[in-house]
């Protein structure tokens, strides 16, 4: 089943999808995504529901977030074990999305943002959307029916005209960021979130974890005091290559 | 059951008419592994007007080659590549499939995953064998922990490797022409995205809080000129310039830049600290960096305790050498 899409008539539905990753003593959030939406949102009539997939109390305090920013409404699609594969989140977020009306579906564009590049992608790939990564700006398309996106590549910027219902996953803009209002604050502890509780047991997952290690407290590394000018440079050179930043 | 039996298929990314950096040190990276477990490497190549990309394809050290060249796969479309990668996967049927962790491959691997319904992971950082096959490294949300990835099901794995992972230097060309295999294309599919102009431009790099690499200039830079060479290295290493306190009151920098206490709490992968001190509301902003260096004259600096390579040396010497030496060695990544 496809999902379906209201094509634009007069409010663009949007919905964003964010999923929690749990850290040591926080959770990381991703608002890339209902970001990407508002923007939106302020050039054209919109309607943005976010979709948050994670532990009750935190997913519900993103969605609260996300609305007291400028979305409409929001549902939390509780996750009890956090760690699980990208592939079942992926798929949980799909089975979700089958039964609802939207023309553009959001999430995060970054690894770093909460894991939701792989996740959304995938999410909108099993829903067969045309789907677009690293997203810097979109817009309402010259006809109906239309989006035109902004992609942001290593050396080059691509303007796409996207045929709606479609998928894009949002690059950050931390230079202009969106503030919560207090009607929006209001009406994020006035409106109802759904809790919707996944069932994932018989969830075959692609990828499982073997170990993991932790990268050490940081000490006093290396510190050379006779040395070249050129053995410096050439030492910082190796180290950073050493590093995989290179 | 271990089994690399089908080996490694790389998709060698084109960007005019050139092979990437992340795909020269992907063939680098797969050609070790190929020795380590005996398998095959066979590396992909789509697009249109490729004479060049193809010359230098058929010298790297991979068994086959695929050319998949069209009119019509001139601008990159994850949809298009990823059917043509599909038809690929299907006919060598490996055991990893690597693309570069780019804003061209991540969608054709999200893409390529859910056709085939194989696992996908995104950002390694580094690729073993073992007794399960390959092993993926990727560091988790908080970047502080490695995780080491195998498929659950004993079916390949499709992952996207950060530009740095291996190393182009590795890279042996070879005197031995790979296979050489065309695929043919036919665009019978109509367009959900459209390509309507590709525009080339610099990235404005805005906010020191998102910068991979950060350059951090203190009171040592020694004047306003000094401190604006940093952009150039900033520019050589894809990061964004930061201060400390000191180069806002000398007028030098803006406040957005300064790291600190006062400023912004960073992390970046590399934090280059130059003729910083390392005053601990200065460190108490960047101590998580993953990669600390730091050059100051004063071998009592602070900051050295913090850094995992200190450099005690005159700033004024050392920058423009090593401006150079990032220069001679930089290539398109």
């Amino acid at each position: 089943m496809e999902p379906h899409s209201s094509i634009y008539q007069s409010t663009m539905e949007i919905i964003v999808i964010a999923k929690q990753v749990k850290m040591a003593d926080s959770v990381k959030c991703d608002f890339a995504g209902v970001e990407a939406a508002i923007r939106l949102k302020r050039k054209t009539d919109a309607r943005i529901k976010v979709v948050v997939m994670g532990e009750e109390k935190d997913a519900i305090a993103q969605v609260r977030d996300s609305i007291s920013m400028g979305a409409d409404s929001g549902t939390v699609l509780l996750l009890e074990n956090a760690e699980i594969d990208s592939w079942i989140c992926a798929k949980a977020f799909s089975d979700y999305l089958k039964n609802e009306n939207f023309d553009l579906l959001l999430s995060g564009s970054f690894p770093i943002d909460a894991d939701t590049i792989q996740t959304g992608l995938l999410a909108g790939n099993m829903l067969g959307l045309a789907s677009a990564s690293h997203i810097e700006d979109i817009d309402t398309g010259e006809a109906s029916g239309l989006l035109k996106a902004k992609k942001r590549m290593e050396d080059r910027v691509q303007i796409l005209d996207v045929k709606m219902p479609c998928m894009f996953a949002a690059l950050p803009h931390p230079e202009a960021p969106i503030y919560k209002t207090v009607p929006g604050i209001n009406r994020a502890y006035s409106v109802d979130i759904p809790v919707i509780k996944l069932d994932l047991n018989d969830q075959k997952g692609k990828i499982k974890v073997m170990d993991s290690f932790k990268i050490g407290e940081r000490k006093r590394g290396k510190c050379l005091t006779a040395i070249s000018t050129e053995g410096a440079a050439k030492e910082i050179i190796n180290t950073i290559a050493a590093n995989h930043i290179l | 059951m271990t089994d690399f039996k089908g080996g490694i298929l790389i998709f060698l990314e084109e960007r005019n008419d050139k092979l990437s950096k992340i795909s020269l040190e992907m063939v680098a990276g797969a050609f070790a592994l190929a020795k380590e477990a005996g398998c095959l490497v066979t590396g992909v190549l789509i697009g249109n007007q490729m004479e060049e990309a193809i010359e230098t394809a058929l010298r790297l050290p991979i068994n086959k080659l695929v050319i998949c060249s069209s009119g019509s796969l001139g601008d990159f479309d994850s949809d298009k590549y990823a059917r043509v990668m599909e038809k690929c996967y299907k006919e060598i049927n490996p055991s990893l499939v690597l693309l570069g962790s780019t804003s061209v491959s991540v969608g054709i691997a999200a893409n390529l995953s859910v056709r085939l319904s194989k696992g996908f992971v995104s950002d390694c950082i580094n690729i073993e064998t073992g007794d399960e096959g390959f092993c993926l490294i990727r560091p988790d949300a908080t970047g502080s922990v490695h995780q080491r990835l195998v498929s659950e099901t004993g079916e390949s794995l499709i992952c996207t490797v950060r530009p740095g992972t291996f190393s182009e230097d590795d890279l042996e060309y070879s005197d031995i022409t790979p296979e050489e295999v065309f695929v043919p294309w036919e665009d019978d599919v109509s367009k959900a995205l459209e390509l309507i102009e590709t525009v080339y431009e610099k990235k404005q790099y805005a906010d020191i809080t998102k910068a991979r690499v950060l350059v951090s200039g203190g009171r040592g830079m020694g004047s306003a000129e000094a401190f604006g060479q940093l952009r150039i290295l900033a520019d050589l290493l894809g990061g964004e310039v930061a201060c400390s306190r000191a180069c806002i009151e000398a007028g030098w920098a803006t406040g957005p830049m300064q790291v600190g206490q006062t400023g912004k709490t960073v992390h970046p992968e590399l934090y280059l600290a130059l003729g910083i001190s390392g005053a601990i509301q200065h460190v108490t902003g960047m101590k998580d960096s993953d990669l600390i260096i730091a050059i100051n004259k004063n071998p009592a600096a602070p900051i050295f305790d913090v850094a995992d390579l200190g450099i005690v040396g005159n700033i004024e010497n050392i920058l423009p050498v090593l401006i150079k030496q990032l220069q001679e060695r930089k290539g398109d990544v």
